[in-house]
């Protein structure tokens, strides 16, 4: 070479200005997320000769900073902390329709039924006694009731989160958004790494989507040789190369078979915050509402066969006493709404049950009076004030399996499910946590750090210009002595 | 390898929000003056707090009860007072008629008004009614427990109420004693054996013999209201009893159900102020870590 060393220093140059480059995207890119910061690989070019000076230095590549088994860790956790999120975020909504321990909880309006019933079983044939129980009655039907739709609607507000997969506004849409840039980045990566080009800034762009993905569906992740990411979750294939899958939901909420399969119809069990929906729409929440229907069959169980075993203040008998009695016979006290005679014990009873029509307009005709026996001298048709039956309603209170005691049972279930959901919550976080600030101290970015590279840099660059003028008026020098 | 700055925001953050929501759940409790909020507060003394609730509602019917039981009881006790005097004051008038031998027609009949005005005030007596029901009717609705003539009206079953646990719908306490068992029963009732000796004295030649039946009869009558008044004192006794015993347990269930539910202001206040010295603390040190970076000493 014959440029007195101007190329060598030039090079250093190129070095200190890709160097102070790096530097500056990587500050840039401090927030961004799934950005791994990226370092200048330098290498020096050989000496020419065995006498020469080496000839400078090259830029190699400018590559990120990562780690394989980092980066699955975080992924995984990812996964764990979306699931535990959307549990505890589902059971706090459930909480929400359980107002306990307050004064306005069903515990409270359980209690007011029986006080009423213990009032009327004082005063049988008192009339406002007996509105009031009918009152009550109707209103922890009402109770009941609502508190099934609130569950219900939950349940299908969860389902619409999820979404069909199709261009809605539900997560599995965006899922499906997230598969397909996956496919499209692994083919841009594939084919630009192998025509020699700088792929980071795609590949932190597929970190970032991946880092969504695992929260959503709680997904596993592997690299091919050609640098495309296979993504699988729940057993099945979802990203391979350049093809993606597209995931739409299939049942429903109301039959409690919510589920998510490829268009071509192979089911998947996803975790993450999908999974959770999926866990609270068809297990969660059903389960609640059949606690919430044993209260409402026991209610209505316990009061209607007392009702059908007892006659009124009248004389009016109940159904299963009246034998030829050709009088009023006293109505079931809870009906299925829209029935107006009968009770069907359901799963989901909690929603229909009612009071029936005939009792609402005649409370008069509840059964206060033990049937006709040899403990009494009741006369089925003849009025009378024996309370017996009146007591033995009132006495559900304590009944081991009655309502009361199927409620307390749910509620500590909801309150056990609810922190259990909340403890995990907090666990997850923190491990998803720690898992992120391990791949951060390999591929996050330190602003001190880079300030220190930038120093070096400049330092490097003004001496590599100071070089360049050096052997400038060296050259000069020569110039002017010939 | 170092702190990312990305590690060290976020690390803030979420243990700001940490804190936040310790610092919001202590403050809920002050503001509340509830410990439990909700069910996942504490699960298993949630479930205690609505048995408890459950119980001390179920206690305070029974002491609603219990105190009806005790105003029937009272005012049967009274009637059985009365009931007594009449009867002692029948029975003191046959026995004068009796001692005094043979008499003019006109004290016969004064004898027998006297009687007749005791009768009435017995009928009354038998009639008496809480909150418009006959106490000594039994079970039966009808209005009254005896009509003019002394005929009872009512039935044998006695009227209790529920005043604790126990067999079948529970403890049970009697109200009162159906009329029979004050009054006697049928042809042995006071009201005939006052009716049958009125008439007597009224004809004016009573026999020493008749006189002797209706002392012999008010004597059996009087005995009759004697155990009744006794049956009915003792149902007072128990029923005071049963209702200290209730009122025992209701302060106690209410205050295992307060210690549970309410909040130990001081405890909790002082939880606040150290949760509030720790997040300021948290803050004063992330205001600290966040913005020093070297750039600041270039």
């Amino acid at each position: 070479m014959s440029d007195f060393g101007l190329s060598i220093a030039a090079s250093g140059l190129n070095a200190d200005t890709a160097e102070l480059d790096t530097a500056s995207n990587n500050l840039s890119n401090i927030n961004t997320p799934g950005y791994a910061q990226e370092v200048v690989n330098l290498s020096p070019e050989a000496a020419a000769g065995p006498l020469q000076a080496g000839r400078g230095v090259t830029v190699a590549s400018v590559s990120e900073l990562t780690d394989a088994v980092y980066e699955s860790a975080n992924v995984a956790a990812e996964g764990v902390q979306g699931a535990a999120n959307q549990t505890n975020q589902v059971m706090s909504s459930i909480e929400a329709v359980f107002p306990e321990p307050s004064s306005d909880g069903l515990s409270a309006q359980l209690s007011t039924f029986w006080s009423d019933l213990s009032t009327l079983a004082a005063n049988p044939n008192q009339a406002g006694a007996q509105q009031t129980v009918a009152a009550d009655a109707s209103g922890l039907a009402e109770a009941l009731n609502s508190t099934s739709t609130q569950l219900s609607q939950l349940s299908s507000s969860l389902q619409s989160e999820v979404g069909t997969g199709a261009a809605d506004s539900g997560t599995l849409a965006q899922v499906n958004q997230l598969l397909n840039q996956v496919a499209q980045l692994n083919q841009g990566i594939v084919a630009g790494d192998s025509a020699g080009q700088n792929v980071n800034a795609l590949s932190d762009e597929r970190r970032s989507a991946v880092d969504q993905l695992a929260g959503f569906l709680g997904i596993s992740t592997s690299t091919t040789a050609g640098g495309a990411l296979t993504i699988n979750s729940g057993g099945v294939q979802l990203v391979s190369g350049d093809v993606a899958q597209t995931l739409v939901s299939t049942g429903s909420a109301a039959t409690e078979n919510l589920g998510i399969a490829t268009s071509s119809g192979v089911a998947l069990q996803p975790s993450g915050s999908i999974g959770a929906d999926l866990t609270a729409v068809n297990s969660t929440l059903p389960g609640y509402q059949a606690q919430l229907s044993a209260v409402a069959n026991a209610l209505a169980g316990g009061l209607n066969t007392l009702q059908a075993n007892g006659m009124a203040a009248n004389g009016d008998p109940g159904s299963a006493i009246a034998g030829g009695y050709t009088g009023t016979i006293l109505p079931n006290i809870f009906v299925d709404q829209g029935s107006t005679s009968m009770y069907t014990p359901s799963t989901m009873s909690a929603a229909t049950i009612a009071v029936s029509s005939a009792y609402l307009a005649d409370p008069s005709l509840i059964a206060t009076a033990a049937a006709p026996g040899p403990s009494n001298s009741n006369v089925v048709g003849t009025a009378t004030l024996d309370s017996a039956n009146a007591q033995a309603m009132a006495a559900l209170a304590g009944a081991t399996t009655g309502p009361d005691t199927l409620y307390q049972s749910l509620i500590g279930t909801l309150g056990t499910q609810a922190s259990d959901a909340s403890g995990t919550s907090t666990a997850a976080t923190n491990l998803a946590t720690t898992a992120a600030g391990n791949l951060a101290s390999i591929s996050g970015v330190n602003q001190n750090q880079q300030e220190v590279d930038i120093l070096s840099a400049q330092n490097a660059f003004q001496a590599a210009s100071q070089a360049i003028n050096a052997i400038n008026q060296s050259f000069q020098s020569l110039l002017q002595a010939v | 390898m170092g702190v990312a700055d990305i590690t060290l925001s976020q690390a803030i953050t979420q243990q700001l929000n940490q804190q936040e929501l310790s610092i919001a759940n202590l403050e809920e409790q002050v503001s509340s003056g509830r410990a439990l909020n909700k069910p996942s507060d504490n699960p298993a003394a949630v479930t205690q707090v609505l048995q408890l609730s459950s119980q001390a509602s179920q206690l305070s019917n029974w002491q609603a009860n219990a105190q009806t039981a005790t105003s029937w009881l009272g005012m049967g006790n009274d009637a059985l007072n009365s009931v007594l005097d009449d009867m002692q004051s029948a029975r003191t008038l046959v026995l004068q008629t009796l001692n005094q031998g043979t008499q003019n027609a006109t004290t016969y009949e004064a004898a027998a008004q006297q009687l007749q005005g005791i009768n009435a005030d017995l009928l009354s007596t038998a009639n008496t009614q809480y909150e418009g029901r006959p106490i000594f009717a039994g079970t039966s609705a009808s209005s009254q427990a005896y009509d003019a003539a002394g005929n009872y009206l009512g039935n044998t079953d006695t009227p209790n109420v529920v005043v604790g646990p126990g067999a079948g719908s529970g403890q049970t306490a009697d109200l009162s004693v159906p009329g029979p068992s004050v009054f006697g029963a049928g042809a042995a009732s006071v009201f005939n054996t006052l009716t049958t000796v009125v008439g007597q004295l009224g004809s004016g030649t009573p026999t020493a013999t008749q006189l002797n039946a209706a002392l012999t009869a008010l004597d059996a009558n009087i005995s009759t209201a004697e155990q009744a008044s006794a049956v009915l004192g003792n149902g007072s006794n128990q029923v005071a009893a049963v209702s200290a015993s209730l009122t025992t347990q209701l302060t106690s269930v209410q205050n295992t159900q307060a210690g549970l539910e309410d909040v130990n202001v001081a405890t909790v206040t002082t939880q606040l102020d150290s949760q509030m010295t720790n997040y300021q603390a948290a803050m004063w040190a992330a205001s600290q870590a966040i913005p020093e970076t070297l750039v600041h000493f270039l």
